[in-house]
């Protein structure tokens, strides 16, 4: 009977991920410059650890440094849904300015992909050896990826959406 | 409504569904955008005729023929899935997955669901029987990994889905979720009645999917929409 019960529940999530992954894929679709700017995190940002963070790409911080400076686990996921959105704004531009640099939408691409994967092995790491060498080391790769993103999303928001680039920079 | 009046009116149900979803499908031009899943309306209709004309010239091979439908059936549920990611690919003009991408999440995918339940193998069982527990339930486990793999590889890439394909991935998801629900009840021993609504309750998720789909086709795709690349 334990077994039936716990069957039915873990279907019951499978359900609601499928119904949270379809709200979310519907959201997508009919979303905005306030929208997508509105899902960024402003409770951690990288200016901690760059001083030309959103212009220029590199982390003026020692991999230990960089990982106090981070606030840990939380810079972590802050990177992690950030580049999310960054790429959700990519796409966004893309489809509403023909002229968009198809090199630069593709490395948008593979940075958030880089930067993600790169947050959940940190991720993982952490929860089974605290702040070990290896997590540091992950943490700042992914801090160094993210600064390159986000200097990259800063030169494309300027080419085809300059109006937004002051909420973007307010907003990260 | 006793047991055999309510197969009666699933069938008829079943029919006169497939068949109106038929028809907006050929008003909508989906063979042009979704031609698999054209097909699969098209073999819908095909096997719903064919279905009663099996039951009166050899009602003893009906269970043969339940198995090949069941089995054509599913292919083609994992031909439109791998469609309507092609769909996805194309609308977001981005570049085909890795393949090792994929097989890992397809990997972990089966390995989630499998782990779900007990299941068993009635050995005891004629050989007919057997094949069609076996079935049941592998289809049921592969569909949702299919359905789960697609959600996840299109999750990591923040993919946006054409509302047709996001219509038709939906209809699927309540059939494959609820088609899993009770395979994994049947393995619990379920005989007689039980067993007979339990079916029931899979059937009807199909004929719930294929009313929504109607509903679907029914309004006009926006032009935004339509499933071309966006540049």
């Amino acid at each position: 009977m334990i077994l039936l019960f716990l069957q039915v529940v873990v279907i019951a999530g499978v359900a609601i991920y499928l119904l949270r992954w379809r709200a979310g894929v519907r959201r997508r679709n009919a979303q905005s410059w306030d929208s997508l700017l509105a899902r960024l995190r402003p409770d951690w940002s990288a200016r901690e650890l760059s001083d030309q963070f959103l212009w220029k790409e590199g982390v003026s911080a020692t991999p230990e440094d960089a990982w106090k400076r981070m606030e840990g686990p939380k810079g972590l996921w802050t990177m992690y849904q950030n580049a999310r959105v960054m790429l959700e704004m990519a796409d966004y531009a893309d489809r509403h300015d023909q002229n968009v640099d198809r090199l630069l939408l593709e490395t948008l691409r593979s940075d958030a992909m880089q930067i993600r994967v790169c947050v959940l092995m940190a991720l993982a790491q952490y929860g089974f050896s605290q702040a070990s060498e290896g997590v540091r080391v992950n943490a700042y790769r992914a801090a160094t990826m993210y600064t390159g993103m986000a200097a990259r999303m800063t030169q494309l928001l300027q080419e085809h959406a300059a109006m937004v680039v002051p909420d973007f920079v307010a907003a990260m | 409504m006793t047991a055999d009046a309510l197969d009666t009116v699933s069938i008829w149900a079943g029919a006169i569904l497939g068949t109106t979803l038929f028809a907006l499908a050929i008003w909508q031009r989906t063979f042009r955008t979704l031609p698999v899943f054209f097909s699969y309306l098209v073999w819908c209709v095909c096997s719903a005729a064919a279905e009663p004309l099996v039951v009166q010239l050899s009602a003893e091979n009906y269970l043969q023929f339940y198995l090949l439908n069941m089995t054509v059936d599913d292919l083609f549920h994992f031909a439109i899935l791998a469609e309507l990611g092609r769909a996805v690919l194309r609308y977001n003009d981005a570049a085909p997955p890795k393949r090792s991408t994929l097989v890992l999440l397809m990997t972990l995918a089966i390995v989630l669901v499998w782990s779900l339940g007990r299941w068993v193998f009635p050995t005891r069982l004629p050989a007919i029987q057997l094949t069609y527990v076996l079935l049941l339930q592998g289809f049921a486990i592969l569909r949702v990994a299919c359905l789960l793999t697609l959600a996840w590889w299109s999750s990591l890439h923040a993919f946006r889905w054409p509302a047709r394909a996001l219509q038709i991935a939906s209809g699927f998801g309540v059939y494959a979720v609820v088609s899993l629900g009770t395979a994994l009840l049947h393995t619990h021993g379920m005989t007689g009645m039980q067993h007979h609504w339990l079916d029931q309750i899979q059937v009807a998720s199909y004929l719930g999917a294929l009313s929504y789909w109607v509903l679907a086709f029914g309004t006009k795709e926006a032009e935004s929409e339509i499933l071309v690349p966006n540049r």
